[in-house]
C-alpha cells in the first residue's frame, strides 16, 4: 500500500486535533509507524518497532512530557468519524472490541465494558483508542510456498508463531497467492473461502474485503471458526479454508470435517517453537495424527523460521536472509 | 375607470396576502406532517438495519419529500464524508443553510433539535426511544397546528378581502 495512501486513510478517520498534528509527521514516521494510541488525558503516542515514540502538538517527536494530550474531545471526534456518527450501527464490533476503518486498519477500543447475563452486551464511555495500522506485505508468503506446494497443490499448513510475529501476514498473502494462481511454481488458482473470526485477514469493512485476498477468494467474515468452516464446506465448496488462531476443540472437530471433504486447511496459531503447540490439547492431537502436512514457524515479523512436516521432520530450519515488514 | 381598476388591484392584493397567511398556516402543518415521515423513516432505518445516518437521514429525505426532505438531506451531507461534525452540529449547518424555504417556528424545531443532541450516540433501542419523544412531540405540535389552521385559515383569506374592500371604501 503507497504511503500517501495510507496517510490518507488513517488520517480521514482521526477527529479534533489529531488530523492536524499527525498530518504533519515526517514521511518516515508514517514509514516506522505500526500503532497510533490515544488515551483520554494521556500522550500522543506512536508505535514503531514495539517502541513508544511520543509527538507534540506539532506532530514532531518528543519527550513524554512534552506529548500532545489527547482531549475526550479527540477521541469523541474520531469515533464519530469511524461509525458516521452511529454508534448503534457498531454495536457488534462494541461487543468485539474493536472496529475495521477503512483500508483493513483495525481499531481497538478501551473502555466500560457492559454485562449482559454475563456476556458483553456493549462498550461505553470510550476512554481509549489503538488505531493498528493495516499493511499488507505483498510476497509475504514467497519463502513459504516452494514447502507447501506438492504437486502443484498445498499441503494442510499450520502457520507459528509468537504474538505479532506475521502469522497473519504471511497466511493473507497465502491466501491471496494460491487463490490467483502461482505460475512460477506450476499451481493454478484454487477457490479459497477465509473464516475471517476477528476481520484480520481480509479485513472486511460492510462485507467487502480491504485487503488483497485473490481473486477466488470468499470471506465469511466476523462468523465463529467452527461454524464458519461448516458453513464453507457445505455452501462455498471451496478447495482450500483459511482460518487464523486455532485452539479450541471445536475448531478440531470442524477441521476433521474438513479432511473427510478433501478440502485443504491453511491455519495459524500461537507458539514460539514446536514444544509450545505440544502443550495446546487440541494442536497436540491434530499434530500427532499428523494433520498438517507443513508446519511453518515464523521468527520475528514474519520471517522464516523453521518448517516441518506431518511427522515432525524438520525440512528447514531458519533463514535469516529474507525478512518482511508484517504483523500477525 | 382608473378609479374602478384601482380598487379591483386593491381588493386582489388584499385577498392575495390573505390567502398567503392561510397557506402558510397549512404548509407549517403539512411540513410538521412531513417530519414526523421524515423521523418515522429515520426510526425504521436505526431499528430495523443499523442504517449509518448519513445514508439513514439521506432515505429519511425520501419519505418527508418537499422542503423538509432538502433539508434532511442537507443534514446528511453535512455528516457524511471526512466532516467530523456531530449531528447537532450537521443540524444546525443544515438549517442555516436552509436548503428549503420552511414555514416552521422555532419552538417546532425544537424536538428535532433536543433529538440530535442524542442521534447517533447510543445503541439501538435508546435510538428508538429518543425518536419516538421525538414523533411524540412533533405530532403535538402538529396537533396544535391543526388546530389553529382550522380557526384561523378561512378567517384570514376573508380579512384580506375585507380589509381591502375597507381601504376602496374609505379611498373612495
Amino acid at each position: 500500500m503507497p504511503l500517501t495512501e495510507l496517510k490518507t486513510q488513517v488520517l480521514s478517520i482521526l477527529g479534533g486535533r489529531l488530523r492536524d498534528i499527525l498530518g504533519g509527521l515526517s514521511a518516515e514516521d508514517w514509514r516506522r509507524a505500526e500503532e497510533i494510541r490515544l488515551r483520554r488525558g494521556g500522550p500522543l503516542t506512536l508505535v514503531c518497532g514495539g517502541t513508544d515514540v511520543f509527538v507534540d502538538s506539532g506532530g514532531r517527536e518528543c519527550e513524554q512530557g512534552a506529548a500532545y494530550q489527547v482531549t475526550p474531545e479527540d477521541i469523541m471526534r474520531t469515533l464519530q468519524l469511524l461509525s458516521q456518527s452511529s454508534v448503534y450501527a457498531l454495536e457488534e464490533e462494541l461487543r468485539r472490541g474493536y472496529v475495521t476503518a477503512p483500508g483493513g486498519h483495525r481499531v481497538g477500543l478501551a473502555g466500560r465494558v457492559v454485562l449482559e447475563g454475563g456476556a458483553i452486551r456493549t462498550m461505553k464511555s470510550i476512554s481509549g483508542l489503538n488505531v493498528r495500522l493495516a499493511r499488507q506485505v505483498t510476497g509475504a508468503a514467497d519463502p513459504i510456498l516452494p514447502f507447501i506446494l506438492q504437486g502443484g497443490g498445498p499441503h494442510h499448513v499450520l502457520l507459528a508463531s509468537r504474538p505479532r510475529g506475521g502469522k497473519t501476514t504471511v497466511l493473507r498473502d497465502l491466501v491471496r497467492q494460491l487463490s490467483d494462481g502461482v505460475p512460477r511454481l506450476k499451481c493454478r488458482g484454487r477457490r479459497v473461502v477465509v473464516v475471517d473470526e476477528r476481520s484480520e485477514i481480509a479485513a472486511c469493512r460492510d462485507g467487502e474485503p480491504q485487503l488483497a485476498v485473490g481473486c477466488r477468494t470468499d470471506v465469511l467474515d466476523a462468523c465463529p471458526k467452527a461454524e464458519g468452516i461448516v458453513m464453507a464446506l457445505r455452501g462455498l465448496s471451496p478447495d482450500i479454508i483459511a482460518t487464523d488462531e486455532i485452539g479450541r476443540p471445536e475448531d478440531a472437530a470442524a477441521i476433521a470435517e474438513v479432511l473427510n471433504a478433501g478440502v485443504k486447511v491453511l491455519a495459524t496459531a500461537h507458539a514460539d517453537r514446536r514444544s509450545d503447540l505440544f502443550k495446546r490439547p487440541v494442536l497436540k492431537e491434530l499434530l500427532a495424527e499428523g494433520t498438517f502436512g507443513r508446519v511453518v514457524f515464523l521468527g520475528q515479523r514474519g520471517s522464516l523460521e523453521s518448517v516441518y512436516d506431518g511427522e515432525g521432520r524438520p525440512l528447514f530450519v531458519r533463514c535469516r536472509a529474507w525478512t518482511a515488514a508484517g504483523r500477525g | 375607470m382608473t378609479a374602478f381598476i384601482g380598487a379591483a388591484c386593491i381588493i386582489f392584493a388584499g385577498a392575495r396576502l390573505g390567502a398567503i397567511a392561510a397557506d402558510a398556516l397549512s404548509r407549517r402543518l403539512r411540513q410538521l406532517g412531513a417530519l414526523q415521515s421524515g423521523l418515522e423513516a429515520l426510526r425504521t432505518e436505526i431499528r430495523f438495519s443499523a442504517t449509518p445516518l448519513p445514508a439513514a437521514l439521506a432515505r429519511a429525505a425520501v419519505a418527508a419529500g418537499g422542503e423538509i426532505g432538502a433539508m434532511f438531506r442537507a443534514w446528511g451531507r453535512n455528516l457524511g464524508g471526512a466532516s467530523a461534525l456531530s449531528p447537532a452540529e450537521a443540524l444546525a449547518a443544515a438549517l442555516l443553510q436552509r436548503p428549503a424555504p420552511l414555514n416552521l417556528k422555532d419552538e417546532d424545531l425544537a424536538p428535532l433539535r433536543d433529538l440530535s443532541g442524542y442521534l447517533g450516540a447510543s445503541d439501538q433501542a435508546d435510538q428508538e426511544r429518543h425518536l419516538q419523544t421525538a414523533v411524540k412531540h412533533l405530532s403535538d405540535r402538529a396537533a396544535e397546528a391543526a388546530a389553529l389552521q382550522l380557526r384561523h385559515g378561512k378567517l384570514y383569506r376573508y380579512l384580506g378581502v375585507l380589509a381591502a374592500v375597507a381601504i376602496v371604501i374609505i379611498c373612495l
